[in-house]
């Protein structure tokens, strides 16, 4: 899985590529400490180029959103594939996290 | 002994280790892809390998026993439907019978974990767990 992260006025942007799993969701968990670190409460995450998440990745997405809100933050999503919303969907994450058909969107909603 | 009518049935065994999990997953992949599995759906299998895969190493043995997981895979003559079997000599454990988590509740009273076999029971058409001569033995089957 590869993060790219972009800075923006009102969010950081995280872009997701590749497959979220049990061997690369630490990365992303990291990355999110990183962040919170440097002060940054809001972020969103572009899922258009993750093809795949297990319950790995939403165990580390579960810890990051609740450690944004404890900030007074948001960790919202946009951009899923097919598979990645059913995930979300069956978990329940779909409706305990904010989610966006686009970045715009995403922008325009937190 | 597979279910019946499983055609070209391939197997492998591996230690119960985290660095087991690609080549079982490259595994899986390849064998239902040549039985005729949709590429696209074998996503579903290898969700269901990797959940399935991490309760065995996580829970089926004791920290300091050595243990090992076998899969087998192939396809189902009479209805067509792909077969993933799981096999491990840990302790007596059937995770279909544990309660599903709570998806309803509000972010900061879910707990990070419970998910992977809620996704392995919803994104398969079926599974069968059994106990035989000391091995959990789950089936797993998807349509292609």
């Amino acid at each position: 899985m590869e993060l790219t992260t972009t800075t923006m006025d009102q969010a950081v942007a995280m872009k997701a590529t590749g497959r979220m799993d049990a061997v690369t969701a630490p990365a992303f968990e990291q990355e999110c400490l990183r962040l919170m670190e440097e002060g940054n409460t809001k972020v969103i995450v572009d899922l258009t180029g993750l093809e795949y998440i297990s319950s790995a990745g939403l165990r580390v997405i579960l810890g990051a959103g609740k450690a944004l809100k404890k900030e007074g933050g948001i960790l919202a999503f946009c951009g899923m594939s097919t598979m990645v919303r059913e995930v979300f969907e069956i978990s329940g994450f779909s409706t305990i996290f904010s989610v966006h058909d686009s970045m715009e969107e995403a922008l325009a909603a937190i | 002994m597979p279910p019946s009518n499983v055609a070209h049935a391939a197997k492998m065994t591996l230690p119960a280790e985290f660095a087991s999990l690609e080549p079982l997953r490259s595994f899986v992949r390849n064998c239902l892809e040549s039985v005729g599995m949709d590429p696209v759906r074998t996503m579903q299998s290898d969700l269901v390998l990797e959940e399935v895969f991490l309760n065995i190493v996580t829970h089926a043995y004791a920290p300091e026993q050595a243990g090992t997981i076998t899969v087998e895979c192939g396809k189902r003559a009479a209805d067509g439907l792909f077969w993933v079997r799981f096999t491990d000599q840990g302790r007596p454990f059937d995770p279909l019978s544990a309660p599903d988590p709570d998806t309803t509740l509000a972010m900061e009273d879910r707990l990070e974990g419970g998910l992977g076999i809620l996704l392995t029971k919803k994104i398969s058409a079926s599974q069968q767990y059994c106990r035989e001569g000391g091995h959990n033995i789950l089936d797993v089957f998807f349509v292609g």
